[in-house]
């Protein structure tokens, strides 16, 4: 009976284990998955989208823009929610798809006139636009350009997505208007954020002809950061950006890349975000990265790794390299006072951990402007109070005095004589 | 002989558990790649393979192909020409196809095609059953704005009343919020004279909607206006009227000046107070801040209090800074700008800002620009304020360029 009883319990052991075995196994196929392993490219589908439709209408009706306008209105009129009014919409399109260049010129006039007073209107124009800009895209831009509320770069952006060849050429082209000069760069942007799903070796190209800076949409930084945050979900698309950002040339958009990429990384990826993590420490480590930009570049990197609640590690691998330094670049003073501002213990615990030394006070002082922004006088007196440079500590001293001095001048009193009193003692 | 047996046997075991843990791996792989594919793998269930085994090939043609757009789009936000390719293949469906269809779209996937997809879905079932769409749509939990907009602005196209009955008595705040606009819409058109009663008897919830719907078509042209006009004298009392006049400014902003007098003579006309067409002309000059120097500041009136000049000339600041600095410089206006940089500077310093963090150089900039002026109007005054400046500020206004410098 014993034997029997045994043979049957260590069997049944051995089916759990396996079993637990499958589990794991499975489990860390999906995560191998969500990494991106064994996935060289994106495979192409086939295009199955049909191409414009060219429409036919009879010629040398000299009333056809004035009639398609009256139709375009009431139909825009009549609808409640235009853009998702599928089948009016469907409608407008045709209409628009069977007018010249002159005509749909002279309907956008007729629109104009009234667009700005009525904002029902609105949506049509920028039909009417989209339609225009692939016949004519010189004049459509020009006229779309005199109100913002237009968009001329988000036309760019719909236009670049369906005929990214077209957009780029006149873009380049010798027909690219004078007035619009100044907005070549922005166009370019606009024309990117249609492109950088579509064509990734078209988009790499275009991309190195930006300008550094813009703003954040229509900028070289702001195209990055949206084209990283699109990679994410497509492991192989990622890794083509994150080595293409690696050669531009320009450690910031490696830097802008990272951000995006490591604010929005999928929870559910771990494997994929440590991967990506022990390759960025390489990179941060690389010649790729100028002296004079290093400590912007790895404040950055560093930065969102603490948004990231990588924060030790990557804090640890900071201190190592900049513990002597008493300056902290601008990302790492966002940084380290939202991650105050979450968890101010497992903060004042960091710090009280750190031995002595520059960084350490500099970092201190960082957290004092959004102390005072938010309020919390008392706590930034006792972070001042941990500075132990006086170089250092001295700003941080002054802006509290000031700002608190204004806000309750009792309490900042109080606050000054306990500090003589302390310098007095000492 | 008995022990060599044994090891084969374990050895057998061994490589059979192998195999399955491999299988498995390879399994939970597979299953990750394809939820993960392209615009995500359809919602699989028995009950739809044998549904699907039974269909006759021809009936399953359209959604067949919906699916082959659908994965075609993938990740990417839809052009134009793939959404219309979207619509002329669901343009076409039946109920029974909207359903299909409905049903095998990924649930857990904020995708913009497959929102898209929702969308035109719920639109073309509400073109086809209008009532059972829309209960379907206030039903599924993951329903977004763009499905419900689309139902109710197909709904409307045919029954509008029906519609907007049925958001009004559907107890979800989606609903009723998306036909409030198309009831104003709808009984503003009927009558704008009884427009407003009719919604406070029916739907009082879209009143706000009627008015500010008729704030907009004063623009229309000058023959309704008086009308207008009058019937919101009426409607809304004095001391909610701030509310509606933005909306107002907003919409004449753009206009040409002389149609905007023409308005605000209008409100005159028709019994408007003066103190509501005072702040109509402020509000406007707040969304659409005139080009030149702010009126209050030319007036030589000694009766203008010294704070309205002040803060006038901080806005232009804020909107014009070249032209409000020059203007204060040949005019030598020590007063105002010294008031001015004293006020950004106390922002700042109230701020999160510090040297080397972006997001506020415009303020610096301000500061710095300003304080320059300053000085040379006055400047032993300047030096002296300057002296009261915390070193974080003091160091930000002297150096030439400190935003060169982005460390502290």
């Amino acid at each position: 009976m014993m034997p029997r009883a045994k043979k049957v319990l260590s069997t049944a052991l051995a089916l759990a284990l396996l079993a637990g075995l499958c589990w794991s196994g499975r489990e860390a196929g999906k995560l191998m998955a969500r990494a991106g392993w064994f996935q060289q490219g994106t495979a192409a589908r086939e295009a199955v989208i049909p191409g414009p439709r060219h429409a036919t209408r009879p010629d040398g009706d000299p009333r056809a823009a004035a009639k398609a306008l009256r139709r375009l209105r009431f139909l825009s009129e009549g609808s409640v929610f235009l853009h998702t009014d599928w089948e009016t919409l469907a409608e407008i399109r045709t209409i628009l798809a069977g007018l010249s260049s002159e005509e749909l010129a002279e309907v956008f006039d007729g629109l104009e006139k009234e667009i700005l007073a009525y904002s029902g209107l609105h949506l049509l124009a920028r039909e009417v636009l989209a339609a225009w800009i692939t016949l004519d895209p010189t004049a459509a831009l020009l006229a779309a350009n005199r109100t913002p509320r237009f968009g001329a770069e988000s036309l760019v952006t719909g236009w670049a997505m369906d005929d990214p060849a077209g957009a780029l050429g006149w873009l380049d082209g010798g027909e690219f208007p004078a007035e619009l000069a100044d907005k070549r760069n922005e166009f370019r942007a606009a024309a990117l954020h249609g492109i950088f799903e579509r064509d990734f070796d078209l988009a790499t190209t275009e991309f190195l002809k930006l300008e550094p800076g813009g703003d954040r949409w229509l900028g070289r930084d702001g195209v990055m950061s949206s084209w990283a945050s699109r990679a994410l979900q497509d492991p192989a698309l990622r890794e083509q950006l994150v080595a293409f950002a690696k050669t531009t040339g320009r450690p910031e958009d490696h830097a802008r890349m990272n951000e995006s990429l490591l604010r929005d990384w999928p929870q559910e990826d771990a494997l994929g975000m440590l991967t990506y993590i022990n390759d960025l420490r390489e990179y941060q480590e690389s010649a790729a990265i100028p002296a004079d930009k290093r400590p912007e570049m790895d404040a950055t990197a560093v930065g969102v790794a603490i948004y990231r609640e990588y924060d030790r590690p990557a804090l640890e691998w900071w201190m190592e390299r900049y513990a002597d330094s008493p300056q902290v670049p601008g990302p790492l003073q966002d940084a380290m006072s939202q991650w105050q501002q979450k968890y101010p213990d497992k903060v004042s615990q960091w710090f009280a951990e750190q031995p002595a030394s520059p960084q350490r006070d500099a970092l201190q002082a960082s957290l004092v402007p959004s102390l005072i922004a938010s309020g919390k006088m008392e706590d930034a007196a006792q972070v001042i109070g941990n500075i132990a440079d006086p170089a250092i500590r001295q700003p941080a001293l002054e802006r509290l005095d000031y700002v608190w001095s204004r806000k309750d001048a009792d309490a900042a009193a109080e606050w000054r004589a306990g500090l003589s009193e302390a310098e007095g003692s000492r | 002989m008995i022990s060599l047996n044994l090891f084969q046997r374990r050895s057998r075991l061994l490589l059979l558990a192998l195999l399955g843990v491999a299988v498995a791996v390879w399994s939970g792989y597979r299953a990750e790649r394809r939820t993960r594919d392209a615009a995500g793998a359809p919602e699989i269930s028995v009950q739809r393979m044998v549904k699907r085994l039974v269909t006759p090939a021809a009936k399953r043609a359209g959604t067949d192909r919906l699916e082959e757009l659908r994965q075609a789009i993938g990740r990417k936000f839809p052009s134009s020409r793939e959404t219309a390719a979207l619509w002329s293949v669901v343009r076409g469906f039946s109920v029974e196809e909207v359903k299909m269809a409905l049903g095998t779209l990924p649930k857990e996937s904020d995708l913009r095609v497959n929102g898209e997809i929702a969308s035109m879905l719920y639109y073309r079932w509400a073109q086809l059953d209008p009532e059972t769409a829309a209960a379907a749509a206030l039903a599924s939990r993951e329903i977004g704005y763009l499905s419900f907009s689309a139902v109710v602005a197909a709904w409307s196209q045919v029954d509008p009343e029906a519609a907007i009955r049925w958001g009004r008595d559907s107890g979800s705040d989606l609903a009723r919020n998306s036909v409030r606009w198309l009831a104003a819409r709808k009984w503003l058109n009927d009558d704008p004279a009884t427009a407003v009663s009719r919604a406070r008897a029916e739907f009082p919830e879209a009143v706000p909607n009627v008015l500010r719907h008729l704030v907009t078509m004063l623009t229309d042209g000058p023959e309704s206006r008086p009308q207008v006009l009058a019937i919101l004298a009426e409607e809304i009392p004095e001391e909610e009227r701030s509310r509606y006049l933005s909306s107002l400014a907003y919409r004449t902003g753009p206009l040409d000046p002389a149609r905007v007098e023409e308005i605000a003579g209008d409100m005159a006309a028709a019994g408007w107070s003066d103190h509501s067409i005072q702040e109509f002309h402020e509000v406007l000059q707040r969304f659409f801040p005139v080009q030149g120097t702010p009126p209050v500041l030319e007036r030589a009136d000694p009766g203008t209090g010294r704070e309205d000049r002040e803060s006038a000339y901080r806005r232009w600041v804020i909107a014009r800074p070249e032209e409000a600095l020059a203007w204060a410089e040949s005019r030598g206006e020590p007063g105002l700008i010294s008031q001015a940089v004293n006020e950004f500077a106390d922002n700042l310093l109230a701020s999160n800002w510090s040297p080397g963090r972006e997001g506020h150089g415009r303020t610096v900039d301000l500061v710095r620009n300003q304080f320059a002026v300053w000085q040379r109007l006055d400047a032993p005054a300047a030096e002296t304020w300057l002296a009261t400046m915390p070193a974080d500020l003091r160091n930000q206004v002297t150096t030439a360029t400190p935003e060169d410098d982005a460390t502290r």
